[in-house]
């Protein structure tokens, strides 16, 4: 299948937008329910999103409304990038080396957000920026060795090879890895310290307001769906072969993922920037070191 | 209790809010809306003084004078309440509605100043309320004499002293 479809359909643009909006739905609606609350109708984050769109944006000097405009755009657009290159369907479209392209492409939205935080020249804002920054590296470091153990054991660093041909041990400690290391890149309790409304009100986003803030939102959706989906693809070792079967059941355990993820957040409460980072240190980093120990000396190879 | 089963008995529990446009009814002396009865202000504007987000105005005309509220600005803090000298104002005890339209809810009132019952001028009259806080019972005569603008008054209170001290000349 070709780049554009891939971009623009599945699991790009086309199907990206209403499940990333789905996907927000329900991680709220969870929480909702686990506070006692009715919570949102599954089409509040769409209506947000138009509301953001049609807020008249404050006024700025105009070399602050081109970063403004410039970041989000370019976190979205590279969080798409990221999401057209999951392993999804066998015969998709799949690079050599995409891998780390998706790499590449899934860290641009925070080191957006860092720069925002900074730009915005608000206390808040830096100190959002400053956490960002450290927790980022936090959980980097198991987030990339999990994916080099997986590279490392099914010997390539083609996403698709990896997702078909990683050994199970390896791919059970990697994935387990890299899923703990989904609060912190989405920003969810425990680790939600870089966007605390209450501390820091929102950290980096601070400044953002109307359709910029609107931009910011549509990449956060976007990137819940490369998120999920990149635990997932890489989770599941099979593929059917038929596109509607294996596009459905990556949705439906996407948004069990985003279940689970809700879940977590519900059930805890905001770390300290300290803990947030020594968490990812110790345990992340430990799952990801024990992933890597498995696939460079694997059992009885 | 852990977090495990205190989120056990919010599931066990169920929803507890409301879906709008259902409400929670509101407290006990719940502070809504700002009201005034008109007939008691004396626009004297104490309620626009204390007022830190201005969402009360009283501006000043030669006869008149505008009493104007907006509940858009206002922060429901009573303050207004409770410096009005002739208790004009209250708060609705049931929640404001909701409203999509920027100033729906302002109100303003025009109110005349009462005349002067000599030369018939508009002038700030002291109530009722604020004439027995300041003097308490009066005499029939000091009543009369409230009634009048100040230029009326010192006129009638001139008079009424020559008066009193030609009949005081005449008794000695
Ligand atoms: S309640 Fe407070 S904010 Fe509202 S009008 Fe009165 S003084 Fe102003
Ligand atoms: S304080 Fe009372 S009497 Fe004075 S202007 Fe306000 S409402 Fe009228």
């Amino acid at each position: 299948m070709s780049s554009w479809f891939a971009l623009l359909v599945f699991p790009g643009f086309l199907y990206a937008l209403p499940m990333g909006w789905l996907m927000l739905w329900v991680e709220r609606k969870t929480l909702a329910r686990l506070q006692s609350r009715i919570g949102p109708p599954f089409y509040q984050p769409l209506f947000d999103f138009i509301k953001l769109m049609t807020k008249e944006p404050l006024p700025r000097p105009s070399q602050e409304n081109r970063f403004y405009l410039f970041l989000p755009l370019l976190a979205l657009g590279a969080t798409l990038g990221a999401l057209t290159l999951l392993p999804v369907l066998p015969h998709s479209f799949s690079l050599v080396g995409d891998l780390a392209l998706f790499i590449a492409l899934i860290e641009i939205a925070p080191i957006c957000l860092v720069l925002l935080g900074f730009l915005s020249r608000s206390i808040f804002g830096q100190v959002g920026a400053v956490r960002e920054a450290v927790l980022t590296i936090a959980s980097n470091l198991p987030f990339i060795a999990a994916l080099i153990a997986l590279a490392y054991a099914s010997g390539s660093l083609r996403l698709m090879d990896i997702a078909l041909h990683a050994p199970p041990l390896a791919r059970g400690l990697a994935v387990l890895a890299i899923f703990a290391c989904l609060p912190i890149k989405l920003r969810l309790n425990p680790f939600s310290v870089a966007n605390a409304e209450q501390e820091i009100y929102q950290g980096a986003l601070t400044e953002l307001d109307g359709w910029r803030l609107g931009l910011w939102e549509l990449n956060h959706a976007v990137e819940w769906v490369a998120l999920s989906g990149l635990t997932v693809s890489l989770a599941l070792p099979w593929r059917s072969g038929l596109a509607v079967l294996d596009a459905a059941i990556f949705a439906l355990l996407s948004l069990a993922v985003v279940f689970l993820l809700a879940c977590l957040a519900g059930a805890t409460a905001r770390l300290k920037v300290g803990q947030a980072s020594r968490f990812y240190w110790r345990w992340g980093f430990g799952f990801a070191l024990l992933a890597l120990a498995v696939s460079f000396f694997p059992f009885g190879g | 209790m852990s977090i495990l089963d205190i989120l056990a008995d919010n599931l066990r529990q169920g929803v507890v809010t409301l879906r709008y446009p259902q409400r929670v009814p509101p407290p006990p002396n719940y502070r809504g809306l700002v009201q005034i009865q008109s007939e008691e202000c004396v626009g004297c504007a104490s309620c626009a003084y204390v007022c830190v987000s201005a969402a009360i105005q009283v501006t000043d005309q030669p006869e008149t004078y505008t009493w104007s509220y907006d509940p858009g600005k206002c922060t429901f803090c009573g303050r207004c309440v409770d410096a009005c000298p002739t208790h004009a104002l209250q708060m609705q005890e049931e929640r404001p509605p909701i409203y999509h339209q920027a100033q729906k809810l302002a109100v303003t009132y025009r109110m005349a100043y009462p005349r002067c019952e000599g030369c018939g001028k508009p002038f700030k009259v002291a109530t009722e309320i604020l004439r027995q806080r300041a003097y308490g019972e009066l005499s029939e005569q000091t009543e009369q004499l409230l009634r009048l603008c100040p230029t009326c008054r010192q006129k009638e209170a001139l008079k009424l002293m020559i008066e009193a001290r030609r009949v005081k000349e005449a008794t000695q």
